[in-house]
């Protein structure tokens, strides 16, 4: 608590240096108890603003908390809408390796066994657009063999 | 001869044989050997070409999956080129045509039919996947000798026939996949003329074959 100030005790001091006039004691006396009840009354203000205070921090934190808390479910749902959507990839990308496994398979004995080897592969499996690069890539290779082939040997290749 | 009283089945013979032909094609197992004797006749056109133009033969190529490789040199490369797609669409029309005539003339095509596998195979199949797939090819219009009746061997030569030129309508619109690659970029190549218009001309071709052999039928 904060009750010693230097101004609130030296009057008591300087009080018990003159003593020899009795009317002068009863108002230091007096002022002593205006001095402690002012002094009560600032403690309480003091007290009462930290309170104030204190009731504004955590009124603050609980706001805080709040928003945190808003936050926290947003993110929650942002992160269930990211885990839907690579399963919902995951799920396509598995029923096309699938598909194409069973194209591959058509003229094979076990297309649900094709069906399930499909699936399993297909977190290695390259996207649509990654095979359509490598096709294209690969057909232009083919066709620089044949250009090469054809000067070479003075030869036609008909598809 | 009145056509009126021909029973359904002679009447509408053709287009029964057509759509037997259709359905064939899009049966998964039993359309594979069909598509081997479709790209077979697709590249024996470009090799008979060769030869006839003064070239040759250097090697012939089937593929599993109904793709094949005609290897030329020498010759007239437009005449060559040109005669794939085109020559399927003749050999279709021929084998219906012929295979309808008579049930002898049909049993003396399927030899003659025999025979060019043979020689393609001892002369221009030089790796192992083409000499089992011609094999193949050989002992299934072999084994139609074995029909016990003439008219079986007739039928199927017909259906055989149909499908290779419903190939030769279909089969060209692959050309068309932005890669500039195959007989029509090569025509394009030499000529000028865009894919597209070789494109048009090969289906009108095999569209010509299916009208033409509509009519000699109804005219039978």
């Amino acid at each position: 608590m904060q009750i010693n100030s230097a101004s609130s005790y030296t009057p008591q001091s300087s009080g018990s240096l003159s003593v020899d006039n009795p009317n002068q004691v009863a108002e230091q006396r007096d002022r002593f108890r205006v001095q402690e009840t002012q002094q009560s009354t600032q403690q309480v203000e003091k007290s009462n603003k930290q309170s104030a205070q204190q009731t504004q921090e955590q009124s603050k934190q609980a706001a805080q908390v709040e928003r945190f808390d808003i936050d926290e479910q947003a993110l929650a749902l942002v992160e269930q809408a990211q885990f839907e959507n690579q399963q919902a990839q995951l799920n396509q990308s598995s029923s096309r390796t699938s598909l194409q496994s069973n194209n591959a398979f058509s003229g094979q004995s076990n297309p649900q066994s094709a069906d399930k080897n499909g699936s399993q592969a297909s977190y290695d499996s390259p996207s649509k657009q990654n095979q359509t690069a490598i096709a294209a890539y690969s057909s232009i290779d083919n066709i620089a063999q044949r250009e090469s082939i054809k000067q070479v040997f003075g030869v036609d290749l008909l598809a | 001869m009145n056509t009126q009283s021909l029973p359904f089945s002679t009447k509408y013979r053709f287009w029964l044989i057509l759509c037997a032909a259709l359905i064939l094609s899009q049966i998964p197992i039993i359309s594979i050997p069909f598509k081997w004797l479709e790209s077979y006749f697709h590249e024996i056109s470009h090799g008979l070409a060769a030869l006839f133009t003064g070239g040759s033969i250097v090697q012939i190529q089937l593929f599993s999956n109904g793709a094949g490789l005609c290897t030329t040199r020498g010759g007239m490369s437009f005449l060559i080129s040109f005669m794939g797609y085109a020559g399927a669409a003749l050999w279709g029309m021929g084998i219906y045509y012929i295979a309808t005539m008579h049930q002898r003339i049909a049993q003396i095509l399927s030899g003659i039919i025999a025979l060019l596998l043979l020689t393609t195979l001892v002369f221009w199949a030089r790796d192992l996947l083409t000499l089992l797939i011609i094999t193949a090819l050989l002992a299934l219009v072999v084994l139609k000798f074995k029909y016990s009746k003439l008219s079986y061997l007739q039928i199927s030569l017909q259906i055989t026939g149909a499908l290779i030129l419903l190939n030769s309508v279909k089969s060209p619109w692959y050309l068309i996949d932005g890669r500039n690659i195959g007989d029509g970029a090569a025509l394009s190549q030499l000529t000028g003329i865009p894919e597209f218009l070789w494109v048009i001309v090969w289906f009108s071709i095999g569209v010509g074959g299916i009208v033409w052999l509509a009519r000699t039928s109804k005219k039978r």
